[in-house]
């Protein structure tokens, strides 16, 4: 199963991390960090990232500096 | 009853007194405020004898309030020549508070030479021991032998070699909760100087046998409250990418934004910004064994820390944050995080504010020194403010004394201070934090970017900016600032808090006007030690350059900055 942000997302084959993003209806702005399993993603690396149908993706907001 | 250390250092002696009444309620940043307007002539020499250290916990410290465990550090800077209050985590201030200590004040000099260490042992008696078997060493060592000597839950606050030599730049270093490693700083306006001129090493807090029982007017109150502050602060952890990464993770947004600032502040973009942001940064960790997610003091739900190992293993530093990686990496054109976090562990060692270390290296890049991204020659200049060498000395004075020293016409401060991890031009709220703050430039007095205001007009950054600024002087007095993050989602809850703790009805405008009190104190401080309204402008090139990633400049004018303060 997929989660987005605690969301549960409908798999199918060959899906990316773009297309299962935009199911769950989020938009990425650039103050959001893409972070699927313990992995940090790039925005331009969303389109080519295949999914495997157990992944857990956070979209992780910078609300303030370090 | 909370009491208060007395040290002096004249006559070698530590007296334990009851907490001011008068102060009462304070705590961090607006407690040291208040203290200093009383008792630090503005105008004295900040490496005199009139000059104090002063140690303090917050408004919350002995509660279960999440990261109610901040340190404060405080005094006339030696580097800005302002009122100066530096915030670290650590295990310092809750072992303190553990002992029932508010506050420690070191007042005087001493009158031969020699090397003291204030030791709190587990009954609570406070005492000065010679410290002289410890000259010139650094902190990692230093902690080392502590620990050998009274154990792993004797809380450090110490100083390197560079506070012993008076630097400018000179950090106190605190012990981490988790690890015990030096890692903590309370970097920012050479306090750790302050400590050095005072002939103190450091302050060694032990385990105590019994912790102190905080009193409360409401206590069933306050633990109900304090359990869904602390409910409210780890679920927005949750999605905070500075609990599932770190601090690190800032580097994403400011590198896209035109915000990190590239080869001393010239707003260009930093196309290597990949190798030292967060993807690689977790790549590390997971491949060497490193580790995020640690608390740095008991009880914090963010835990934005980390331990980084080396490519063996190995461990290199901890508190690994955004901060040094922008100014020593990509400010300097350096790509290598490795090489960064050896830089880090070299600062946190001699114990120097690495903002202060990164910008005063790309002096030297700026003036043809040594070259752009040239990671050995940097660490070489690191060694050279570690050795005492004539131009490592300047080194250790920060930023401005290197850029005067070599003539350059960039130098980056205010107050004297040097800027952090934050290009003023494309985040401008922030720039007028960076000129406006009492404490100089100051990536934690009122940050404004995220906060949708870049894109907004000059008013609302100003604004933003101010609210800021109020916001973090009583967040600084509570607990850590990623914890108040969370928080100001429900300021009731945090002034009902105050209430069940101190008395009163619920209030949270008194809460907000403490955070004025202490802005304004502050300020009247610092013009009482002399400076003007030409201490609160940015340099000149951040108005005349254009950031050549944006195009923007900082086109804040002397009226509006001059007005953010008509409360
Ligand atoms: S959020 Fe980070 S800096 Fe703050 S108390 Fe927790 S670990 Fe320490």
């Amino acid at each position: 199963m997929i989660t987005v942000n605690g969301k549960k997302i409908d798999f199918h084959a060959e899906m990316t991390l773009a297309e299962a993003i935009k199911q769950a209806g989020e938009v990425l702005d650039a103050m959001t960090i893409v972070f699927m399993d313990n992995k940090v993603l790039h925005h331009d690396q969303l389109e080519n990232e295949r999914l495997q149908g157990c992944e857990n993706i956070k979209l992780l907001k910078i609300v303030s500096g370090g | 009853m909370w009491s208060k250390l007395v040290v002096d250092m004249k006559n070698l002696s530590v007296s334990k007194e009851p907490f001011d009444k008068e102060f009462d309620g304070l705590g961090g940043r607006s407690l040291i405020a208040q203290y200093m307007i009383k008792n630090v002539p503005p105008d004295c020499n900040p490496l005199g004898r009139e000059n104090q250290l002063i140690v303090c916990t917050s408004i919350f410290a002995g509660t279960k309030v999440t990261t109610a465990h901040r340190l404060s550090i405080g005094g006339k800077s030696p580097l800005t020549g302002g009122i100066k209050e530096s915030n670290s985590g650590g295990f310092a201030a809750y072992q303190l508070a553990g002992q029932g200590i508010k506050m420690i004040a070191v007042k005087d000099m001493p009158e031969q030479e020699g090397l003291w260490l204030l030791y709190i042992d587990q009954n609570g008696n406070a005492s000065l021991e010679d410290a002289s078997v410890y000259k010139n060493l650094n902190n990692y060592d230093f902690v080392d032998k502590i620990h050998e000597k009274y154990g792993d839950k004797a809380a450090t606050i110490s100083i390197g070699i560079a506070g012993e030599r008076l630097y400018k730049s000179a950090s106190l270093q605190i012990s981490e909760f988790s690890s015990g490693h030096p890692s903590r700083a309370a970097a920012r306006g050479g306090l750790g100087a302050l400590m050095g001129s005072k002939g103190l090493k450091a302050i060694v807090i032990d385990d105590p046998h019994e912790r102190y029982k905080v009193e409360y007017a409401d206590e069933e109150k306050f633990e109900e409250l304090c359990r869904q502050f602390n409910r409210l602060v780890a679920a927005g952890a949750q999605k905070d990418p500075f609990h599932n990464i770190g601090t690190v993770s800032t580097i994403e947004a400011t590198a896209n934004n035109g915000i990190l600032p590239v080869d001393n502040f010239s707003g260009k973009f930093f196309s290597d910004y990949r190798e030292v942001g967060a993807a690689k940064f977790m790549t590390n960790l997971a491949a060497r064994g490193g580790k995020n997610k640690i608390s740095c003091q008991p009880g914090c739900v963010v835990q934005c820390s980390n331990c980084y190992n080396d490519k063996d293993g190995n461990y290199l530093t901890s508190g690994f944050e955004y901060e040094t990686i922008a100014i020593m990496g990509p400010n300097c054109h350096i790509s290598d995080l490795d090489v960064i976090a050896q830089m880090d562990r070299i600062c946190d060692d001699m114990g120097v504010d690495t903002i202060e270390m990164g910008n005063a290296i790309a002096m030297c890049m700026e003036t043809g020194k040594i070259k752009w991204g040239d990671a050995e020659a940097a660490l070489a200049l690191l060694k050279e403010a570690e050795e005492g060498t004539e131009f490592g000395k300047i080194m250790g004075d920060g930023c401005e004394a290197v850029g005067v020293h070599l003539g350059c016409k960039r130098i980056p401060v205010v107050k004297h201070q040097s800027m952090p991890g934050y290009d003023p031009r494309n985040t401008k709220g922030t720039g007028i934090t960076y000129a406006t703050c009492p404490q100089g430039a100051d990536h934690t007095a009122g940050l404004t970017m995220g906060r949708a205001f870049d894109d907004a007009g000059r008013a609302a950054q100003a604004y933003a900016s101010n609210k800021l600024q109020v916001a973090i002087c009583f967040s600084d007095s509570m607990m850590c600032l990623f914890a108040f993050s969370h928080a100001a989602t429900n300021l009731p809850l945090l002034a009902g808090l105050v209430s069940s703790l101190y008395g009163g009805e619920p209030d949270f405008t008194k809460i907000a006007m403490l955070g004025v009190k202490t802005l304004l104190t502050e300020r009247a401080y610092n013009k009482m030690a002399g400076m003007t309204k030409e201490d609160d402008r940015l340099p000149e090139f951040f108005y005349n350059e254009r950031s050549a990633a944006t195009g923007s400049e900082f086109d804040i004018n002397e009226y509006e900055l001059e007005v953010l303060f008509d409360f």
